[in-house]
C-alpha cells in the first residue's frame, strides 16, 4: 500500500461497511464487518466492473469486528489469526454487550500489541491521524 | 451451514451471484455468515458514520 506502520494515509479513505472482503490467503477469503482500505488505488480500477467481487489482499489500516452471538469465536480467533497473516496494521474487536474494545496493533517487527479499552474511553487508530473514537458515545 | 469444497473463481461467482446469503471462502470450503443482532448491526452502524465523518476527503468518483 506504500505506507508504513505509523504514518498517516495521504490518500482518500474508503469505510467499507459490512460487504467487502479481505483476502488472507488465495483459499481463504474472509468478509470483515467495517474496515478502512486505501489508497484509492486499490479499489477504484475495479469500479464499473460488473464481474469483480470487492476483495483487498493488501494489509489494511483498520479493521474492526464486532462480536455477535452467532460468530464471536471464530470471529475472535479465526479471524483475527487471518488479520494478522495479512499484515493489518490495527484489529479492534468490539463487544457491544460487555462494552469494550480489543486494539491488536501491529509492530514495526511484525509482532502485534494488545490493548483493552472501555466505556469511557477515547481509542484513537494508529494509522488514522486526527480520528478519535469515543467509547461513550459510540456505546451509549 | 454449507461445508462443501469450492476453488476461489466459484466462491466469487457465487459470491456474486447469490445476494440474499453472505458467503466465506475458508480454507477451501464455503461458510454461510450467521445474520446480526440489533446490537450488532446498531453499532457497527455508529462506527461507520462516526468514521466516515471523521475521515479527511470524500470519496473519489468516476468523472
Amino acid at each position: 500500500m506504500g505506507t508504513s506502520f505509523g504514518q498517516p494515509y495521504q490518500a482518500d479513505y474508503r469505510v467499507a461497511h459490512n460487504h467487502a472482503r479481505t483476502a488472507a490467503t488465495r483459499r481463504h477469503l474472509l468478509r470483515y464487518r467495517t474496515s478502512l482500505s486505501c489508497p484509492r488505488s486499490s479499489w477504484t480500477p475495479h469500479r464499473g466492473e460488473k464481474e469483480s467481487l470487492e476483495s483487498y489482499s493488501e494489509p489494511i489500516p483498520l479493521v474492526v469486528e464486532v462480536w455477535s452471538p452467532s460468530t464471536g469465536r471464530y470471529d475472535a480467533r479465526d479471524k483475527l489469526d487471518g488479520y494478522k497473516l495479512r499484515g493489518d496494521l490495527e484489529i479492534w474487536l468490539i463487544d457491544p454487550y460487555a462494552f469494550t474494545l480489543v486494539a491488536h496493533r501491529r509492530q514495526p517487527d511484525g509482532t502485534y500489541t494488545r490493548r483493552d479499552f472501555a466505556r469511557g474511553d477515547v481509542v484513537e487508530p494508529v494509522a488514522l491521524a486526527g480520528v478519535r473514537i469515543d467509547l461513550e458515545q459510540l456505546f451509549a | 451451514m454449507a461445508r462443501m469444497p469450492v476453488s476461489e473463481a466459484t466462491f466469487r461467482q457465487l459470491s456474486l451471484e447469490d445476494d440474499d446469503t453472505t458467503w466465506e471462502l475458508v480454507c477451501g470450503r464455503l461458510r454461510e455468515k450467521p445474520t446480526m443482532t440489533y446490537d450488532h448491526g446498531d453499532l457497527t452502524d455508529d462506527l461507520g458514520y462516526i468514521l466516515r465523518t471523521a475521515l479527511p476527503g470524500r470519496l473519489p468518483r468516476r468523472p
